[in-house]
């Protein structure tokens, strides 16, 4: 009883540390997305269409995570 | 699309019969473990993606067609409508010019009319300003004329009566009374001499 | 009667989470016997197709050449925003012959999450199996029209990008391969992974007011009074961030399988 509650408190830390760095990567995505479309407002179409693939790349990682969380 | 779809059913009874290999009939109430989680139930899925399938096949066949005539209706008439209007702004422009032309030919037209008046109004003037001169200076001829004849009728008689107011005086100046005939000849002689050089 | 400063809320905490957490299971509302039987999420999911039938169909046909009333510009509204966003957006060119599908995944998505905002209710796509339904059909979709566009092999070999030096090519297209094929799983956990820990979020915070406000009536105890308020406010702004991650959800599933059905058919 004692260990599964360790190792689940566990999970949910590492799950915690794993969502920085997909945290930080979806923010540059949508400041790269926003200060693009500022400065040139015609290509916003264009821009969203990239940030959203990006966003999804970066975005994997964080729901790996989230799914390892699971499983062990 | 008929083919599309059929592929598509194939896949996934194909993925449906390779995962039920796997002996995933769980009572659905147990927390599964480890890889477990990740595979999904067949109790939810055979029925999503039988579910999805027909009402994707229904809306494609017989809901969005229907949108989609609308919204090409929708720019066809806005495109007849721009295309109507653009002609009729064409029409309206070339009417405008030919009126705008009509306007200033009428107006050149006036124009003339008002020249041609005015020099014919001159001409007029002109002609009886010569006329009255005319008239005139014949009126001051005549009056010349009738003024000379008159003299002349005054003279005359004037040397008529001279001669008798002569023998008068001259009868009082010498206090002999004259015979009429020669002396009377003698002093006409002497006035019309005198006439003559008065005249 | 004594005065206490805070009674004990989280005295008996542990059973209602329990239950809570219980609830989002998948549990036979109608079992066949054998194994096989309705879920509830099934249940819900039976319902949705339903009224998204109902709704798209009925919707259709209101749809006038100039547009009037509200329900039938909803309709309208939301299929000019998978033409044009999702569609020229995302696709580009030749994005005609995707609009069906990509309606119909958008609509069904939007009234499922949607409805699973009522309380009382379960959204489908809170279960895994059905996102996986749903992204496995996706996921079949782009593939599909990409083998169809490029060919087989040159599909297959277009999965890395052009323009890379010769002995980097295998490394790159490992890489690419990989972040393909996890495309299956990233669609179907982000919709899941949203649903059900909003709704879970909410089933939390609703039994957290509840315990707080009832001890503060009950003990009438000062300190836990404003804790409960805090509780509330919070379950009213949880319940507004997942009113707009409902929408989100929808359109950034849809979009994205636009996008992969763009990216796999290629640049012209």
């Amino acid at each position: 009883m004692e260990t599964t509650f360790i190792i689940a408190a566990l999970k949910c830390v590492g799950y915690g540390l794993g969502t920085i760095g997909p945290g930080i990567g979806l923010g540059l995505c949508g400041y790269g997305l926003c200060v693009g479309s500022a400065r040139q407002p015609e290509l916003a179409g264009k821009l969203f269409t990239n940030a959203l693939i990006f966003g999804a790349l970066a975005e994997a990682l964080a729901l790996i995570g989230f799914v390892l969380t699971f499983i062990f | 699309m008929k083919a599309k779809l059929n592929k598509k059913i194939g896949i996934a009874a194909a993925s449906a019969a390779l995962a039920s290999a796997f002996p995933t009939y769980a009572f659905a109430s147990e927390t599964k473990e480890g890889i477990a989680v990740l595979i999904p139930d067949m109790n939810e899925f055979v029925p999503m993606l039988v579910a999805f399938l027909i009402i994707l096949f229904v809306l494609a066949k017989f809901g969005w067609p229907i949108v989609d005539n609308i919204v090409e209706k929708r720019a066809t008439t806005i495109r007849t409508a721009l295309k109507k209007s653009e002609e009729a702004q064409v029409e309206a422009e070339r009417t405008l010019a030919e009126y705008k032309k009509e306007l200033a030919d009428a107006k050149a037209q006036a124009a003339e009319i008002v020249a041609e008046a005015k020099k014919t109004g001159e001409a007029v003037k002109a002609d009886i300003e010569a006329k009255a001169q005319a008239e005139a200076t014949a009126m001051i001829e005549k009056a010349k004329q009738t003024i000379e004849a008159e003299k002349k009728a005054a003279v005359a008689e004037l040397q008529g009566s001279i001669a008798d107011i002569s023998t008068s005086v001259a009868e009082r100046l010498i206090g002999e009374s004259l015979t009429d005939d020669e002396h009377r000849k003698i002093i006409e002689r002497y006035v019309n001499e005198a006439g003559n050089f008065n005249a | 009667m004594e005065f206490h400063l805070t009674g004990n809320p989280l005295a008996d905490i542990a059973a209602p989470i329990e239950e809570l957490s219980e609830s989002f299971n998948s549990t036979f509302v109608v079992d066949f016997g054998g194994g096989i039987g309705l879920t509830q999420y099934t249940a819900w999911m039976i319902l949705i197709c339903v009224v998204t039938l109902a709704v798209v169909m009925i919707g259709v046909r209101k749809i006038k050449v100039s547009p009037e009333g509200k329900f039938a510009g909803l309709i309208d509204w939301g299929y000019d925003a998978v033409c044009r966003n999702m569609g020229e957006g995302a696709i580009g060119h030749g994005y005609k012959k995707h609009i069906p599908f990509l309606a119909t995944l958008f609509f069904f998505l939007l009234i499922s999450n949607i409805i699973g905002l009522i309380p009382g209710s379960k959204t489908p796509t809170g279960s895994l199996s059905v996102t996986w339904a749903l992204a496995l059909i996706a996921f079949v979709y782009f593939n599909a029209y990409g083998f169809k566009a490029k060919g087989g092999l040159g599909y297959i070999k277009s999965i890395a990008p052009s323009g890379l030096p010769g002995p980097m090519v295998p490394i790159i297209w490992f890489f690419e391969f990989f972040s393909l094929v996890i495309r299956l799983l990233t669609l179907a956990v982000r919709l899941y992974g949203n649903m059900f820990a909003g709704h879970m979020i909410l089933g939390i915070f609703a039994i957290m007011t509840q315990f707080f406000i009832l001890d503060a009536i009950q003990f009438a105890a000062p300190l836990t009074a404003a804790p409960a308020i805090a509780w509330a406010v919070f379950l009213i702004l949880m319940y507004c961030l997942e009113c707009l991650v409902a929408f989100l959800q929808a359109y950034v599933f849809t979009i994205l399988t636009a996008v992969y059905v763009g990216l796999a058919q290629g640049e012209h």
